[in-house]
């Protein structure tokens, strides 16, 4: 048994649970240097450098996203350090994603009332104002919702964590402040910014027109392999919340077998650019939303888990994660 | 002018951007309280309660569902999971003599008076007391939490203005997983809607001007001559404040102008030995 756990080990990679999570680390690794760099070389202060960190900064969120449903270490002192870096990336709270996104998101409700980034917490007639101050009304719900949650979290380490990781995120960006002002905040500050916002967005663009009472349609899917490959399949989301344990390595197999056949066409886009300007550049008002009940058959249903099950895998991989 | 520089006023832009948008959001929802306002000039009528048909003479009552949640402290958060509204029938004789009969079941949302206190509500720790305080709290603990109601309801002899009760108001429609009340949505209520409703109107149109006011004395700041200058820091550095602010703002704003029926309670309860200690 104990030759059978070794070899088990050996096998295992190097300092990170899966192979695939190089890819993640390289992303934040790309995306500090990008921040830094021009804050303290003035070559670097170029239009591309500043774009290329906003696309990395929304790459970074999506790691939190990753990271917080399974960490990417096998140490968790690792992890929980690695928690404080990509809150320093988005200037807030890594953390915050365990009640916000692990918790009430994947429940799509905060027990009771709506998820705190439910799409219709932005009601313009004209559609593209909704995309654009989406993040305006989300994230004040999901701070003050985070709050709520701690008051009455039976994990002492969360608030602790969560405060820890709003100190340093700050003071680094202020640190970075005392060095070049100006070269921060173009740099810095906007980017991490546009990052924290727009993985907010995404909860429009992924479930805006979505059926979240059903059990296959409740969500967008973006189905480019490329796409995916950078986004670490978070373009897969129907399958990612009917199986939120499952790493996200795993995802596309799953997605293929599961849902590609199951689930409206509408909610499988090949491209999120062509969805975005079909749907907010090209069309003034919201789209009809998809009737997941009239989509769906009973056999379809009866292949998932219950939503019970479900919503007790998330709910176990987010608070494994808590400390 | 350098990148940076040229970053900096994109960043102004994306300010003022955010700045009107939320500044539309609060003006909107005052708009939608003077829709309401609109729709009562004809037909909003008061009376008075002279039968009530439900159960304990309830002509109309409103209940938050809640549940009670601790951390183990001697402490209860309480987290509102649902706004009832019921009319349970009866007959109104309205100030011009007139008597109409609702039917129990009609659709209708039923105002309270705000600040009002609710039975079942533990205003005080002393409303809860020895074992069953410790009961509570331990029940709070678990992953069910502890259930609570609040209820207000209005009876025999109580002052009402409806509205819309003789046709068949709107429903409610659910947009992106957030319900919102047509503004012709029938009413009962226990006070007179209209100076509140006005009130609140007023606020959130207030708010929306103090948004673009705020943003505005930001940007001077930014922009006053020399550009990029210690004042201009100052500026920018208010601008990122308030920009973050502003949002917080808007959540205060839109929980404000919430109407009584989904207006938000909440409650905190300590238990006697939390707060002597």
């Amino acid at each position: 048994m104990k030759v059978v756990a070794n070899e088990a080990r050996a096998r295992e990679p190097w300092l990170v649970r899966r192979r695939e999570e190089w890819r993640q680390v390289g992303i934040v690794a790309t995306y500090l240097a990008l921040l830094l760099t021009p804050v303290f070389w003035a070559p670097a202060r170029h239009p591309a450098v500043f774009v290329a960190a906003c696309y990395f900064s929304f790459l970074n969120a999506v790691v939190i996203h990753n990271h917080l449903h399974k960490g990417v270490f096998h140490a968790k002192g690792l992890n929980r350090a690695f928690r404080f870096v990509l809150s320093f990336g988005a200037l807030y709270p890594a953390s915050a994603n365990v009640p916000a996104h692990n918790l009430v998101h994947h429940h799509f409700g905060d027990d009771g009332q709506p998820d705190w980034a439910a799409p219709g917490h932005v009601q313009f007639r004209w559609h593209l104002l909704n995309l654009l101050h989406f993040p305006n009304v989300v994230g004040p719900n999901t701070f003050t919702g985070v709050k709520r949650w701690a008051d009455v979290s039976r994990h002492p380490g969360f608030a602790l964590q969560y405060n820890a990781e709003t100190a340093v995120a700050f003071a680094l960006t202020g640190a970075l402040m005392t060095v070049d002002f100006w070269a921060a905040l173009a740099f810095v500050v906007i980017p991490q910014l546009y990052g924290a916002r727009s993985i907010l967005r995404i909860n429009l663009i992924q479930h805006d027109g979505c059926d979240t009472t059903s059990s296959w349609n409740h969500s967008r899917n973006f189905v480019g392999r490329a796409f995916n490959w950078i986004m670490c399949n978070n373009g897969l989301h129907t399958i990612h919340h009917n199986r939120a344990g499952l790493h996200w390595a795993d995802l596309w197999d799953a997605h293929e077998r599961e849902v590609a056949s199951r689930i409206d066409p509408r909610l499988q886009e090949r491209s999120m650019l062509s969805y975005l300007l079909r749907t907010y550049a090209l069309r003034f008002e919201r789209e009809a939303p998809v009737d997941g009940d009239r989509i769906e058959s009973s056999e379809d249903v009866a292949v998932l888990p219950s939503t019970r099950e479900r919503l007790a895998a998330a709910e176990a991989s987010a608070i494994a994660e808590v400390p | 002018m350098t990148t940076t520089q040229a970053i900096a006023f994109l960043g102004l832009g994306f300010f003022w951007l955010h700045t009107v948008l939320m500044a539309a959001h609060a003006w909107r929802e005052g708009q939608y309280l003077r829709r309401r306002l609109r729709a009562w000039r004809d037909g909003l009528v008061p009376g008075r309660v002279v039968e009530a048909r439900g159960e304990g003479e309830v002509f109309a009552r409103h209940r938050v569902e809640q549940v009670g949640r601790s951390k183990g402290d001697g402490r209860i958060h309480f987290h509102d999971r649902a706004y009832v509204s019921e009319v349970l029938g009866g007959v109104v004789e309205l100030d011009d003599g007139t008597r109409i009969d609702v039917g129990a079941g009609t659709r209708a949302e039923v105002w309270v008076e705000p600040g009002q206190r609710r039975a079942g509500e533990w205003s005080t720790s002393t409303d809860l007391e020895g074992p069953g305080a410790e009961r509570a709290v331990a029940q709070a603990t678990k992953a069910r939490g502890l259930p609570r109601v609040l209820e207000s309801s209005l009876g025999d002899g109580s002052r009402v203005w409806l509205y819309g009760l003789d046709m068949a108001g709107p429903p409610p429609r659910r947009v992106g997983g957030v319900e919102v009340a047509d503004p012709r949505s029938s009413l009962v209520s226990s006070f007179d809607p209209r100076p509140w409703a006005a009130r609140h109107a007023r606020r959130a149109q207030l708010a929306a001007v103090a948004f673009v006011v705020l943003a505005g004395a930001c940007s001077l700041a930014m922009l006053w001559p020399p550009r990029f200058g210690s004042l201009g820091v100052g500026g920018a550095l208010a601008a990122v404040v308030v920009f973050n602010l502003l949002q917080l703002f808007l959540k205060l704003v839109r929980d404000h102008v919430r109407v009584p029926p989904i207006h938000r309670v909440g409650g905190l309860w300590r238990s006697p030995r939390s707060v002597s200690s």
